[in-house]
């Protein structure tokens, strides 16, 4: 299963969450805080595993269709290397990769069979966003469309057709991001 | 502390967070901080440490689960008060 979670650290960097531990300790597991403040750099190792959890949320519940709510305790992080880590739930382990650039953090999973495009952008409208999606694919920008169902989780809709296609996206501050299938048909 | 009390000291509260501002004009219980508000899920805890300041309660980890709305926001504070 996909999902995806970006950060726009322009915005995050200044919030010093860091050095807030009221707030890490409604978010961070005891071990995710004592990483963070061995760290190097704690605040962009804060909000790695701030959008290495969300990203792993996005995942879990597009599997098992959980309502939703403010749970990030429940998703407890293990860093492998410097671009992949493990989100392990109560039912499920997400691999997950981040990119850490100097201005956003993007962590997103896939699972085996799925080999998405991932496309960035600065702030774009919706009609952007869709005509870079419609890009991405090969496809013109009218057949695309994107519906979410009542949990709010996104799909792909090609014109008319029922079929559908599971699609991720996260947008911060001045940038988004979408995980995109690629489809063969 | 009256309902409308507590809803007006809510709407201060998120109001720093807000992104979307026509969701300001029409607050209510039923309001969404995500979907109706666009308050970003990081700043949600921000949210819920502000309430816990401003009614001075703790806020477990149990409800904070549930503090999607401020009609879910008003419940919880009712019930620590």
């Amino acid at each position: 299963m996909i999902g995806n979670d970006l950060v726009d650290l322009n915005l995050a960097l200044p919030e010093k969450k860091a050095k807030n531990l009221r707030y890490q300790e409604k978010v961070f597991l005891a071990g995710e805080i004592d990483e963070i403040k061995a760290s190097l750099d704690p605040e962009r190792s804060l909000w790695r595993f701030w959008s290495m959890k969300e990203c792993a949320y996005k995942a879990s519940q597009r599997d098992t269709r959980f309502r939703r709510k403010l749970n990030p305790l429940d998703f407890k992080c293990e860093i492998q290397k410097d671009s992949t880590g493990l989100v392990h739930t109560k039912n499920a382990t997400y691999k997950v990769y981040s990119e850490i650039e100097s201005n956003y953090i993007h962590s997103y999973t896939i699972s085996e069979s799925f080999r998405p495009s991932v496309i960035y952008h600065l702030d774009i409208s919706k009609q952007e966003k869709l005509a870079a999606i419609a890009a991405a694919l090969g496809l013109s920008k009218a057949l695309v469309n994107i519906e979410k169902d009542s949990l709010g989780i996104p799909c792909l809709r090609l014109g008319s057709t029922p079929k559908s296609f599971p699609i991720s996206m996260s947008h911060h501050g001045n940038f988004s991001a979408f995980l995109i299938p690629l489809i063969n048909s | 502390m009256s309902e409308k009390e507590i809803i007006q000291k809510l709407k201060r509260i998120v109001e720093p967070y807000v992104q979307r501002n026509e969701g300001l004009d029409n607050f209510h219980e039923e309001t969404d901080f995500l979907r109706d508000l666009e308050i970003n899920s990081a700043n949600l805890v921000d949210v819920i440490l502000d309430v816990e300041d401003e009614f001075d309660i703790t806020i477990d980890n149990e409800s904070m689960e549930g503090m999607l709305t401020v009609g879910d926001a008003k419940n919880i504070i009712q019930h620590k008060l």
